[in-house]
C-alpha cells in the first residue's frame, strides 16, 4: 500500500513537472528580451555577403574589396585598423533603422534642395553576392543635428538615419 | 474665479460634478455651435423635403429633370460644406480638455492689439506637438492679430535653420523686430511668451539678501506627510522640516517666465536701492536690520518705491523697521495664529483663506493657505491707505508659545486676525511719489514648498503685479513643476498598514507554524 502511495506521488510530481515544462515552452507571448533581433536598416544585403564597398566623400574616393584574407583597399589610402571601422559601418547600415521616412509627397512639398543630397555629402555603394547592389546617399543633418537625410538610389522617399551611421562611414572614408 | 469661490460652499461631490459641467459648458463655442446645429438642421429639413416632394420636375425631358435635381443636390452639398468650414465649432470631449486652449491663453490672445507671428516648428510624429498645433489654430481664430504658421522641422530643415531653431517643438514668436523662442507643447507657455514679447520695458524684481532671507537660487523644498500629529511647522517639527533649505527658486522661475527680471540686492553696503528695482521683496529675514539699512529702505519708499515684506512669526523686528512700518500704518504683532475653523488639512496653524479684502491684488483669487502666520494690525497713518488682504476666521486665537500650555489661549477671546495687508500712500507729506507696500505675517506660503499649491502662486504673483503697477495686465499663472502625489484618507492608510504590516507577515508566520506542526 505504501509502495503504491509513493508511486502515486511520484507520478503526480512527474505530471506536474511535465505540465510546467509544456507551459514554459508553449504560449503565444514572448518577453521583449526573448524576441529575436531583426535588423531594421535600409540595407538588406547580409553582412557576410558583402563583397565590395565604394565610398565617395568630399575628401576622396575609396574602394574596398573583401578577400579571403580580409578587407583590402583597391582605391584610396587606408591605415591600419580600417577593417574594423568598415565592418562597424556596414553593421550600422544593416541594423540601424531610420528615425523617420519622409514620403514622396512630403519631399515634393518641401523641395529637395534643402536636404543636401544634390550633390550628396557622402555616397556609399555596397555590392553583395551575385548582382545585389545597395546604393545610398547622405545629405545634411536635420535641424536638431541628430539625424542625416539619406536617399536610396531610385527612391522618391528620404529617410532620416541616426547621425552615427553617416559618421561611422565618414570615419571609414576619411582614413588618410 | 468667483465661480470657484462660490462652489467651495457646496459638498465635495456636488462641487466636482457641477464644476466639470460648468467647465464643459464654458469651453463650448456657443455661437459656432449654433451655426453648426443650424446647418445640420437645414440638411435634415432638405432630406425630409426630398422624401416628401416628388423629385420629378415639370420638364419635357426626363433626363433634363434628373440632371437638374442632381445639380441642385451637389450645390446644396457644397453650400453645406462651405457653411460648416466657415463656422466650424470646436468640440473637445476629452476629460482633461487636451485639445482646448486654456482660458488664460485665450484671454491673452483675445486682448492682443498688435500683430504677432508665431512659427511653430514641430515634429509630425509627436502627438503632444500636434495637439498644441490644433490649439494654436483655435487661438488664431480668436484674434486676427495672432498669426500662426506650423512647420514640420524635419521636412523643412533650411527654414528651421534660418530661424535659428535647434530643438523640436520650438515656437518662434515675433512682434516687429522683437523675437521670443519658446520650447513647449503647452499653450500656456505660448501665452507667456506672448506676454514677454509685449513687454516693452524691463521690470526688475529685487530680492533682498544679507539677512539670511530665502534664496532665489534655491529650489529645495520638503514634502509633508499629512496627518493629525505628524505635520508640524512648530518647534517640535524642526527635526523634520529644514526651514533653512526653503528657497524662492520656484517664485523666481515663475516671474522670469512672465518676462520679469529677478535680481538680488543687499542693504548691508548702505548703497541706495537701485532706481530700476520696480519692487523689492524681503522674504523671511533672519537677522536684525541696523538703523542705517532701514534708512536705505525708507529713502526708497519715499521715492515712490514698492516693497513686499514676508515676516515669519519667530522673527524679532528691530525698532527702526517697526517704526518705519508704523509710519506706513502697519504693526507686526507677536505670536502665532491658530484657526480651528479655516485651516488646511488637519493643521490648525496652517491658515486657509478663501475670502479676501477688496483690492486689485486679490481680484479673482481662489483658496490660498499660510503655514504658521503671525498677526498684523492696522495703525492710523495720515496720507496712507491700508487694506487688509487676507485674514483668518472669526474663530481664531493667538498663541505665544507653540510648545506651552494652550488652554488659556483656547478659552480666551477669539477674533479674525489679519495675515496680509497692503498699504499705499506717501510716506511723508512732501514725498514725491506714492509708495506701495505689502506685508504678510508669513513667508512660507511663497517658498518652494508651498508656492505651487492651491492659489498661493496666484496670490504672490498678483501682489507683485500690483507692486510693479501692472495690475491691469493679463493675469497668467506660469506652470510650476510639481511632483505627482497620492493623497490617502486616514481609513486608506489604516487599511494599507493592516495589510502590509499585520496581515501578510501574520499569514507567513501562520503558514510556517502550521507546517512545523504538521511535520512534527
Amino acid at each position: 500500500m505504501a509502495e503504491m502511495n509513493r508511486l502515486a506521488w511520484a507520478a503526480a510530481a512527474l505530471g506536474a513537472t511535465a505540465f510546467l515544462a509544456a507551459l514554459a515552452f508553449t504560449g503565444g507571448r514572448g518577453g521583449p528580451g526573448l524576441q529575436p533581433f531583426k535588423p531594421k536598416g535600409l540595407m538588406m544585403i547580409p553582412l557576410e555577403e558583402v563583397r565590395e564597398v565604394d565610398v565617395t566623400a568630399p575628401r576622396g574616393h575609396w574602394h574596398f574589396v573583401r578577400t579571403p584574407e580580409g578587407w583590402r583597399a583597391t582605391q584610396g589610402t587606408a591605415t591600419a585598423g580600417f577593417e574594423a571601422r568598415l565592418d562597424s559601418a556596414l553593421k550600422f547600415l544593416r541594423n540601424s533603422g531610420p528615425d523617420r521616412v519622409l514620403t514622396a509627397a512630403e519631399v515634393a512639398q518641401a523641395g529637395t534642395a534643402q536636404f543636401g543630397l544634390a550633390p550628396p555629402r557622402l555616397r556609399i555603394v555596397v555590392n553583395g553576392r551575385g548582382a545585389s547592389v545597395f546604393a545610398i546617399s547622405f545629405g545634411v543633418t536635420n535641424p536638431m543635428g541628430l539625424s542625416h537625410y539619406a536617399r536610396l538610389d531610385g527612391s522618391p522617399e528620404i529617410a532620416l538615419l541616426p547621425a552615427f551611421v553617416a559618421e561611422e562611414w565618414e570615419r571609414t572614408g576619411g582614413t588618410p | 474665479m468667483s465661480d470657484q469661490q462660490g462652489l467651495t460652499d457646496l459638498p465635495a461631490g456636488d462641487t466636482s460634478f457641477l464644476h466639470s459641467l460648468l467647465e464643459s459648458l464654458q469651453s463650448l463655442d456657443w455661437i459656432n455651435l449654433g451655426w453648426f446645429a443650424g446647418v445640420v438642421l437645414a440638411l435634415v429639413l432638405l432630406f425630409a423635403a426630398g422624401l416628401k416632394v416628388p423629385a420629378r420636375l415639370a420638364f419635357a425631358s426626363r433626363m433634363a429633370s434628373a440632371t437638374l435635381v442632381v445639380a441642385a443636390a451637389v450645390m446644396v452639398t457644397i453650400l453645406a460644406n462651405v457653411a460648416l468650414f466657415r463656422h466650424d465649432a470646436h468640440l473637445d470631449l476629452t476629460h482633461d480638455k487636451a485639445f482646448t486652449p486654456s482660458a488664460e491663453a485665450g484671454e491673452v490672445v483675445r486682448r492682443l492689439s498688435e500683430p504677432i507671428d508665431v512659427v511653430y516648428f514641430y515634429q509630425k510624429q509627436n502627438q503632444a506637438a500636434r495637439a498644441l498645433g490644433a490649439m494654436l489654430r483655435q487661438l488664431e481664430r480668436q484674434n486676427a492679430n495672432f498669426r500662426v504658421q506650423q512647420i514640420d522641422a524635419d521636412q523643412n530643415p533650411a527654414l528651421a535653420s534660418s530661424q535659428g531653431v535647434r530643438t523640436y517643438n520650438s515656437a518662434v514668436l515675433r512682434l516687429g523686430e522683437r523675437r521670443v523662442e519658446v520650447i513647449t507643447t503647452d499653450d500656456r507657455e505660448i501665452a507667456l511668451g506672448v506676454l514677454r514679447l509685449l513687454r516693452t520695458r524691463e521690470v526688475v524684481i529685487c530680492f533682498a539678501s544679507g539677512h539670511g532671507e530665502y534664496d532665489i537660487d534655491n529650489f529645495e523644498f520638503h514634502t509633508h506627510f499629512e496627518g493629525a500629529h505628524n505635520h508640524s511647522h512648530n518647534v517640535s517639527g524642526t527635526g523634520v522640516v529644514q526651514m533653512e533649505q526653503h528657497g524662492l527658486g520656484r517664485l523666481r522661475r515663475a516671474i522670469e517666465k512672465l518676462g520679469l527680471v529677478a535680481r538680488k540686492v543687499s542693504f548691508a553696503t548702505g548703497q541706495p536701492i537701485p532706481d530700476d528695482c520696480a519692487a523689492i521683496v524681503e522674504a523671511n529675514p533672519r537677522t536684525r536690520y541696523s538703523p542705517g539699512e532701514t534708512d536705505v529702505l525708507r529713502r526708497y519708499l519715499e521715492r515712490g518705491g514698492s516693497a513686499m515684506f514676508l515676516i515669519e512669526p519667530d522673527y524679532t523686528l528691530d525698532e527702526s523697521i517697526a517704526a518705519l512700518l508704523a509710519g506706513l500704518g502697519i504693526a507686526v504683532r507677536d505670536g502665532v495664529i491658530v484657526d480651528p475653523t479655516e485651516h488646511y488639512f488637519t493643521d490648525e496653524q496652517m491658515i486657509a483663506v478663501s475670502r479676501y479684502g477688496a483690492h486689485p491684488a486679490t481680484r479673482g483669487l481662489a483658496l490660498s493657505f499660510y503655514p504658521g502666520a503671525r498677526p498684523l494690525e492696522i495703525l492710523a497713518a495720515p496720507g496712507v491707505q491700508v487694506t487688509p488682504l487676507a485674514a483668518s476666521s472669526g474663530d481664531s486665537y493667538i498663541i505665544a508659545n507653540r510648545l506651552g500650555n494652550q488652554t488659556k489661549a483656547k478659552s480666551g477671546p477669539r477674533s479674525s486676525q489679519i495675515i496680509v495687508l497692503a498699504a499705499e500712500g506717501r510716506l511723508e507729506g512732501s514725498a514725491a511719489a506714492p509708495f506701495r507696500m505689502i506685508v504678510a505675517g508669513d513667508a512660507d506660503f511663497a517658498s518652494n514648498s508651498f508656492f505651487p499649491y492651491l492659489a498661493n502662486s496666484d496670490a504672490v504673483l498678483a501682489a507683485i503685479s500690483w507692486l510693479t503697477r501692472e495690475e491691469r495686465a493679463p493675469a497668467m499663472r506660469p506652470p510650476v513643476e510639481v511632483l505627482p502625489t497620492v493623497s490617502l484618507t486616514g481609513e486608506q492608510m489604516r487599511g494599507i498598514f493592516l495589510v502590509t504590516v499585520l496581515l501578510i507577515p501574520g499569514l507567513i508566520a501562520f503558514a510556517g507554524s502550521a507546517m512545523w506542526w504538521w511535520r512534527r
